[in-house]
């Protein structure tokens, strides 16, 4: 008797553990919440530019991987142009072009360190100018 | 096993199932206030090794899957990524509490930055043949760029390539006319130059309108 009460306590210790596993996975819908840590404007596009997929499941963290530097912005802040710098030697020096698109900054230029001259046409003036001061810009021309 | 152990051993594991479900209904409950404050993300991909990230302005990217993912996420607006052999797709959602949001992306159709190094130039050496110079042809090249940035191919008919009027007497400057197909349009072409390192070239459509000046 003594014995089969130890088996039902363990039972109901499995069934409320699982119980509230399946709980959970059906008041979620089987999706898992991300929390997203803050950080500054324009680091997390900036990290999604720099994540090329490939099996990696990590992306670079900001602060700890790179930091952005020179960040200008354009247009009533429609653009933006940065400079990523590795902290390590991860990878080189490079500039992103972002369009602010729905709210969102993405990547539409880069990270790179020299941008066919060409693309300039595609750019408002005054990005295709800071391009040009940068001095990132190389071929046919415009 | 003497009684006083057996009791010892039946009071832990009743405390064990206490534990337990006290465990369970946080679990429950953090889960039915998380459900009520987020919305869903679910994303998927065409290409099932394409890796899935998300980011917002103010915040770090996470990773969220490969081919697809299904995400809770706080309400506000995201950046969706999706990226594969090099190349990358955004796509912008607006996530609302207790609502889900569907993104397709296919990094297949990412959005490739228009260059002329990536346009298909033909029948251009013609234009070195007679006269112009590989400078002059890069200044041309350009000239059709900027007409059409999103062009793939400009072929010129190399047997259409014809020197425009010259009068040495009034004339400084000369010229070539062709034909020639932008992708699938069919254009005619003027290239005027008076020295080695410039070139203009104008573009008319068939019906002889003036669509292109470059030196304008």
């Amino acid at each position: 008797m003594r014995s089969n009460k130890y088996i039902y306590s363990l039972v109901f210790l499995l069934l409320v553990v699982a119980g509230g596993l399946v709980a959970q996975y059906l008041i979620l819908g089987g999706a898992r919440e991300v929390k997203l840590p803050p950080a500054a404007s324009l680091m997390g596009s900036v990290a999604q530019s720099l994540y090329s997929g490939n099996g990696r499941t990590k992306l670079l963290t900001p602060g700890k991987d790179f930091n952005l530097k020179n960040t200008h912005y354009f247009n009533d802040s429609a653009w933006a142009v940065t400079t990523v710098t590795p902290t390590k030697q991860q990878f080189n020096q490079a500039v992103v072009v972002l369009e602010k698109k729905d709210s969102a900054y993405q990547a539409v230029l880069g990270p790179g360190s020299a941008f066919s001259s060409s693309v300039l046409v595609s750019l408002p003036t005054d990005v295709a100018s800071y391009l040009n001061s940068l001095g990132v810009t190389y071929g046919l021309g415009q | 096993m003497d009684s006083g152990n057996r009791r010892r051993l039946s009071l832990a594991l009743y405390a064990l199932c206490l534990v337990a479900l006290a465990g369970a209904v946080y679990l429950i409950s953090q889960s039915v206030k998380t459900a009520g404050a987020t919305g869903i993300l679910r994303v998927s991909s065409p290409d099932k090794k394409s890796s899935i990230s998300v980011s917002r302005n103010d915040s770090t990217a996470k990773f969220i899957g490969v081919g697809n993912a299904k995400v809770r996420l706080a309400p506000g607006s995201y950046l969706v990524g999706a990226s594969d052999n090099g190349r990358q797709v955004y796509g912008t959602v607006i996530i609302k509490k207790q609502m889900a949001v569907n993104l397709n992306l296919n990094p297949a159709n990412a959005v490739v930055f228009p260059t002329v190094e990536a346009v298909n130039f033909s029948g251009f050496d013609s234009l070195i043949s007679n006269g112009l110079t590989s400078a002059q042809v890069n200044i041309i090249k350009s000239g059709f760029f900027r007409y059409k940035p999103t062009e793939k191919t400009v072929a010129i008919d190399t047997s259409s390539v014809v020197p425009g009027p010259h009068n040495p007497d009034v004339d400084i400057g000369f010229s070539l006319q062709f034909n020639l197909s932008l992708d699938s349009k069919t254009l005619k072409a003027v290239v005027s130059y008076s020295d080695l390192t410039s070139a203009r070239l104008q573009l008319f459509d068939q019906q002889g309108s003036a669509v292109f000046d470059s030196s304008k």
